[in-house]
């Protein structure tokens, strides 16, 4: 094993750590603070099965997003859905055996690689064209993007242009997950890209990135409107009532 | 014959008007007096260690309201909220998209509260809780109806008032206190009323509006005060 490979099993078990158990702190820290007030946004379903749904609707196609901006909503869409997409066509390096429905999703997850990049595109000039969005953005804002479309990049180029040894990467990932460790290929650009990726599951529980877990915990979007069938209260006011 | 009311042309609105910073910053309520502040359990007036009693409170307010919690974290800095509000659309200040006015808190939340905050404040905008900001504050949240129309746009419903609720409760638990509802609150619980009339001339209020009932209708209804039993309030 060459200290490459090792540094980057290494760097992988932090960025598991940390990636697990930031986000497992992080909704542990949600689901323990009272929600006090009923402030579903209306129009609001009136039963859990109606907040599922409409969950679901946040969810898989951002709906909130297409009422307040179409084309926003457009490219947020397409990178998303592309990044989905990527996501379990990666399975693959971690799976054995590879399931059939993996290998017939796999040939969409290279074209979703080109909308991944192109929506991500698309949000970065949005965020520097519009004044009123560059006026609220942050420098890590850029820097997420940047990041993101550097991942996209690199893992396109890894697929078009200088090929990996493939089978050695899955090797290695597997690997990590059976604690039998084995090299990783010694390709720059390999490197880069799952550095990136690395770093990206690091910043993840630190970052505007919760908006992953912060979606199924916003009162206004998880409950339903029945306050007046069922009293609603937090421990904390129902200690100022008594 | 009534004369013709005629609407005037519906005129388009730019989408996102140009952007005017600080039109809206000498915009601000009168501070309620230290009497009316004391009278409900607040401080008069901003004491010198107002900074870390706020940080207190916040800290407070973000483990009782997951809302709080979840807002200010979920953000995206998107901008699909920014030109839903009313006082943005009409005033063009930058401060009153709701994304910014989040962001007056939301950068002391991330600076005091988060460790990327503590760590690289500039990157990712976090600020101290300075006067400056805490003026910041009086000014733009004071700006907020509260009336959740940006929360309908939101991809995480992410709820301008309820931010704009905890600013509030923050700067009222330190000294700084509105005028306008906190010397009506503080009418009610004194007085009883929120008019702060007292009651001798509620009394005599009453007995006119008895005497007119009466010269209208040849009825006699008594509007009783203070009274227990009636089946009718006013
Ligand atoms: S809740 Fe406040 S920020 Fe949101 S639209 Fe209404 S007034 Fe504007
Ligand atoms: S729409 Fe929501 S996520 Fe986007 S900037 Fe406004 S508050 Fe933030």
């Amino acid at each position: 094993m060459s200290l490459a490979s090792l540094l980057f099993a290494l760097l992988y078990y932090v960025a598991a750590a940390v990636l697990v158990g930031g986000l497992a702190y992080r909704i542990v820290g949600y689901a323990r603070t009272p929600a006090p007030l009923k402030i579903p946004t209306t129009p609001a379903p009136t039963t859990g099965g109606g907040v599922v749904l409409r969950l679901a609707r946040e969810v898989l196609l951002f709906e909130s997003l297409f009422k307040g901006s179409l084309w926003l909503w457009g490219l947020a869409w397409l990178f998303h859905a592309g990044l989905a997409l990527v996501l379990l066509r990666h399975l693959r390096y971690f799976t054995e055996p590879v399931g059939s429905w993996l290998v017939f999703l796999s040939p969409f997850g290279v074209y979703a690689g080109f909308a991944m990049a192109a929506g991500l595109a698309g949000l970065w000039l949005r965020r520097l064209w519009l004044p009123p969005v560059r006026y609220i953005s942050t420098p890590s804002d850029h820097l997420l993007l940047g990041l993101l479309l550097a991942i996209a990049g690199s893992g396109l180029a890894l697929k078009f242009g200088v090929h990996t040894d493939v089978v050695a990467v899955k090797s290695f990932f597997r690997g990590l997950l059976t604690l039998a460790w084995k090299p990783l290929p010694a390709d720059p650009l390999l490197w880069l890209h799952l550095f990136l990726v690395a770093a990206l599951m690091i910043v993840f529980p630190y970052s505007k990135l919760l908006h992953a877990p912060g979606v199924f915990f916003s009162p206004s979007r998880n409950q339903a409107d029945d306050p007046r069938d069922r009293r609603h209260l937090a421990a904390w006011a129902a200690r100022l009532d008594s | 014959m009534a004369a013709e009311i005629k609407a005037p042309a519906l005129r388009p609105l730019p989408l996102a008007p140009p952007l005017l910073p600080g039109a809206m910053a000498g915009s601000r309520p009168y501070v309620a007096s230290d009497k009316m502040q004391q009278a409900l359990g607040f401080p008069g007036e901003l004491a010198p260690d107002w900074q870390p009693k706020a940080l207190a409170k916040m800290g407070e307010l973000l483990g009782r309201y997951r809302s709080l919690r979840v807002f200010l974290d979920a953000c995206v800095h998107c901008g699909a909220c920014a030109d839903k509000c009313h006082y943005f659309l009409g005033t063009q200040d930058p401060l009153n998209m709701p994304v910014a006015r989040q962001d007056l808190m939301r950068s002391v939340y991330r600076r005091h509260f988060t460790l990327p905050g503590k760590l690289f404040p500039r990157l990712v905008g976090a600020r101290e809780l300075t006067r400056e900001v805490l003026d910041q504050w009086y000014t733009y949240y004071n700006q907020c109806s509260e009336c959740r129309r940006c929360s309908v746009f939101c991809p995480y419903g992410i709820d301008t008032a309820e931010v704009t609720m905890a600013a509030k409760e923050i700067m009222d638990s330190v000294g700084l206190g509105q005028k306008y509802s906190n010397e009506i609150i503080a009418k009610v619980h004194r007085i009883g009323n929120n008019l702060g009339l007292p009651g001798p001339a509620l009394a005599d209020t009453l007995q006119g509006l008895e005497e007119d009932v009466k010269e209208e209708t040849g009825a006699d209804v008594r509007f009783p005060l203070d009274e227990a039993g009636p089946r009718c309030c006013w």
